[in-house]
């Protein structure tokens, strides 16, 4: 162990039990814990561990580890999520408060960058799955970590990838734009807005609503400059509405 | 000289006369040409045959739509489909009005209203409508690679929206609308983009896309739609303050598509229209409470003891919040 090692590298050494006696192990999670990038690190090696370790929560399939890596294996490349997919990671509730906002911004620009020290410092002797990982995408788009995790798990089991974004989409921390695309896929109602905005939206009121204007327009069409073109208020309806401006 | 005087000011108070004369036959011919317009277009709009593609804005919001119109001898059938985001789609034929909603997987499937020539304005009703609006023929456009002629229809209170209409000059389709509310901001546009028309549009047009033997049919058509026996315990309207111009349109009880019961009393002013809503209910969580809006339409909640009451129409605010806090049930 030598003392000019990075906090990562020390972190990684940590991991694999490789750290020397002369280094407290307070002092190096003091360290660890103020460099933002290392706990990144440290989450996604725990994240990719426990599930290839199969040490996951209840909501998945006893068998999930080795469909995942069977996953893993016949992926060429994982295409990128949509924006509504957010960290499953965060989701499992494993990283506290965590923000997920790391993986939209860096991550996007520089998908292994906080990877790279890690596999130079051998992590793979106790993560074995995570070498096969990057022997088999290095090659290619070299994606996000929890895509290639939430991938796995949308092919593994669906519901439960459904039940793990919802879970996220629920949470106060993430970045609005996502929370709100995550929330709104798979809303049935449509666009009604409460004049009182301290009220939440409500899905039975929406499609009570939307019974009501379907049944008014049905009568009132006959009676409407528009005739059957009045029905576009309850038709046209985009999952993904424009966001306001971000201040 | 005097007389010169009097001269040159007599022909030029008579050329003022000339020239208001003129302006008023024009204005007045102006407005004689967008009620028929008018007229026009709302007949071409159930008796012809297209399609086309338009685009819907409300609210910030895009929205591409499609539809398919036929008249086959009377027999009208209509199908809209959204071409974006949830593939959402409305079918009539000559009896049912069929709703398909892809994300939850449900289709609602209610009677459909029988069709009529609209709309036969009566003189009368003519003049009630003059009486609310203002036409004003503005001249011609284009739409669609179309020539059109554009009609304005001013409200002259703020309980009802304003129009702007590009009505094809030959077919008298409806191509485009802007419909404005009292401050004259826009609150939504329909412009068509393409439109065909064509006398020999094939049933297979009219085919629903979504399979929907996987989904939800939230009214059985092997049964009777909507039994409308009357159902006398929804009691109907004591008090009501209604905008002027509005009048009783029809008075139903209906089962909507999820079987509840609720009476609808509807309204209209000759364009604008709204609906009264009345149903069992009290104060539950599930219902609206006070005001709602998507767009142009607006929709307010109020409650009468055991009774739910939900006024909606594509009016603006006031009209549905008058509505609704005036509102007295009977019996209660």
């Amino acid at each position: 162990m030598r003392n000019d090692q990075s906090p990562k590298e020390i972190l990684s050494a940590l991991a694999d039990g490789e750290l020397g006696s002369n280094i407290a192990e307070n002092e190096i999670i003091e360290r660890a814990c103020k460099d933002q990038d290392v706990m990144s690190a440290w989450h996604s090696m725990h994240l990719v561990r426990d599930v290839l370790q199969a040490e996951y929560n209840s909501t998945l399939p006893a068998d999930f580890s080795q469909r995942v890596k069977e996953s893993i294996a016949q992926e060429g490349a994982f295409e990128a999520q949509t924006a509504s997919v957010v960290s499953l990671a965060d989701a499992r509730g494993r990283v506290g408060q965590r923000q997920r906002s790391t993986r939209t911004t860096q991550s996007t620009q520089q998908p292994f960058a906080i990877w790279k020290p890690v596999a130079g410092f051998g992590l793979a002797a106790s993560l074995a799955g995570v070498t096969f990982l990057f022997s088999q995408l290095w090659q290619t788009e070299q994606p996000d970590t929890t895509q290639i995790a939430e991938a796995a798990l949308q092919q593994a089991d669906p519901s439960a990838l459904a039940s793990v974004q919802q879970k996220a989409a629920q949470e106060n921390s993430v970045d609005g734009l996502t929370l709100q695309a995550a929330v709104r896929i798979g809303n049935d109602g449509t666009r009604w807005r409460m004049a009182d905005n301290e009220v939440p939206r409500n899905d039975e009121i929406e499609k009570r609503l939307n019974t009501l204007l379907t049944n008014h327009l049905e009568d009132a069409s006959m009676g409407s400059v528009h005739g059957l073109v009045s029905h576009s208020r309850v038709v046209g309806y985009d999952s993904m509405p424009v966001e306001p401006a971000e201040k | 000289m005097t007389i010169l005087t009097l001269d040159r000011n007599f022909m030029k108070a008579g050329l003022s006369c000339i020239c208001l004369l003129f302006s008023s036959l024009t204005f007045a011919d102006s407005v004689t040409v967008g009620r028929d317009l008018i007229r026009n277009m709302s007949s071409a709009m159930q008796g012809l045959s297209y399609s086309g593609s338009f685009v819907y804005a409300h609210g910030g919001e895009l929205e591409s739509m499609q539809i398919v119109h036929s008249n086959d001898n009377g027999v009208q059938r209509e199908r809209l489909l959204s071409l974006n985001g949830e593939a959402r789609e409305i079918v009539r034929n000559a009896g049912n009005v069929i709703c398909i909603w892809p994300g939850s997987k449900s289709v609602a499937v209610s009677k459909a209203s029988p069709r009529t020539p609209f709309p036969e304005f009566e003189p009368h009703q003519l003049a009630q409508l003059e009486r609310l609006y203002v036409f004003k023929h503005k001249g011609m456009g284009r739409v669609a690679g179309r020539e059109v002629e554009v009609v304005d229809i001013k409200p002259l209170d703020s309980y009802r929206y304003g129009y702007r209409l590009w009505i094809d000059a030959e077919t008298f389709l409806m191509l485009r609308s802007v419909m404005r509310d009292n401050s004259g901001a826009i609150i939504e546009q329909v412009m068509f983009t393409e439109v065909e028309y064509s006398d020999n549009i094939p049933a297979s047009a009219f085919n629903l896309s979504t399979e929907g033997e996987r989904h939800e049919w939230m009214a059985d058509l092997d049964k009777p739609l909507m039994p409308v026996e009357p159902i006398t315990d929804i009691p109907g309207v004591e008090q009501l303050e209604i905008p002027d111009g509005f009048e009783l349109m029809s008075d139903k009880v209906l089962m909507l598509p999820e079987n509840s019961v609720v009476r609808r009393i509807m309204y209209t002013d000759g364009l604008a229209s709204l609906s009264v809503y009345i149903a069992p209910g009290g104060v539950a969580q599930n219902e609206l409470q006070g005001l709602s809006g998507m767009g142009a339409v607006h929709a307010y909640g109020v409650t009468q003891d055991n009774w739910h009451v939900t006024v909606v129409g594509e009016v603006p605010k006031p009209a549905v919040m008058m509505m609704g806090d005036s509102l007295v049930l009977a019996g209660q």
